[in-house]
């Protein structure tokens, strides 16, 4: 099952580079919650997330003759969100202040596990809007290290910042969200 | 110098297990606050892991508005169909022509 999902992605692909845009455009269908979740995540607003994972497709599109297969696709469209969002949200920044929106609807793909507590539940709800609350250098470290799973040297690259300065972000954002959540709880 | 049973060492050690929340030493072994922040350091990473499962959809008619946008940004670079290449190569031979006609014209 799960070797035909590839090959029937890497027909799409290749089809894609050619320029069939009926194949692209399937691929964006199996991929735009994935990237429009980075984004908001990156982002912390709907509608600048929404901006981000178009222009990430389209960015997609056009140096889709140069992707090789090196990574997964997924990955490949990972790296090109961050670096949209990155620079969607530096933009933003010097035009408005970036209102965060609170609650956001979410669809959960993971089965719900017999112990999930309503505690966990709360804790979960609690955290997503700590993240969206941390500053943006802190909350995209975070996003790329902790949630997706990043090496510090790939969250380094990929935000243009060394090594060390991503570990600091990344303590200090964890400080900042324990703090949060059980000060509240307290 | 203890501050609600909490004392430099535990300011220390709650450093570092922002960083790994795994740590454990003689201190933390035997400190029962130093205990509770690294079970919330745990948690902590352990619920943004799952944040990665939570999945949000993308605004309705998201595919479209892309494809309706790829019109307008080639992936391939179009290939010149047979008549565009004759019609190119036409032009390229009649500039030739006329820089050659240019040049003869000078030196005589």
């Amino acid at each position: 099952m799960a070797d035909r999902n590839v090959k029937a992605t890497d027909e799409l692909l290749d089809r894609a580079r050619q320029g069939d845009e009926g194949a692209f455009t399937e691929l964006v269908r199996h991929h735009q919650n994935e990237v429009f979740t980075l984004a908001l995540r990156l982002l912390g607003n709907y509608e600048l997330a929404a901006d981000a994972a178009q222009e990430t497709f389209i960015r997609a599109w056009r140096a889709l003759p140069r992707f090789r297969g090196d990574a997964a696709l997924s990955t490949w469209l990972h790296r090109i969100t961050v670096n949209t969002s990155w620079t969607l949200g530096r933009r933003a920044q010097r035009h408005s202040a970036v209102v965060l929106d609170e609650a956001l609807p979410l669809n959960d793909d993971s089965a719900p596990s017999p112990e999930a507590s309503a505690e966990t539940a709360e804790l979960g709800g609690r955290l997503r809007a700590a993240v969206s609350e941390l500053p943006d250098p802190q909350r995209a470290v975070v996003v790329l290290k902790d949630i997706y799973g990043w090496s510090h040297a790939e969250v380094a690259k990929a935000l243009d910042i060394s090594v060390t300065a991503a570990k600091v972000r990344l303590h200090r954002a964890r400080q900042k969200l324990k703090e949060k959540l059980w000060r509240e709880m307290e | 110098m203890a501050r609600n049973g909490v004392t430099l060492a535990c300011a220390v050690r709650s450093h570092r297990l922002a960083g790994d929340p795994d740590l454990n030493d003689g201190h933390i072994a035997s400190c029962l606050h130093c205990q509770v922040e690294a079970v919330r350091y745990r948690t902590l990473r352990r619920q943004l892991a799952l944040l990665r499962l939570q999945a949000v959809d993308a605004p309705p008619g998201f595919a479209g508005v892309i494809r309706s946008g790829l019109g307008e940004e080639p992936a391939v670079p179009k290939k010149a169909s047979g008549v565009e290449a004759a019609v190119a190569a036409a032009g390229l031979a009649a500039v030739a022509g006329a820089v050659a006609l240019w040049r003869r014209s000078l030196s005589a």
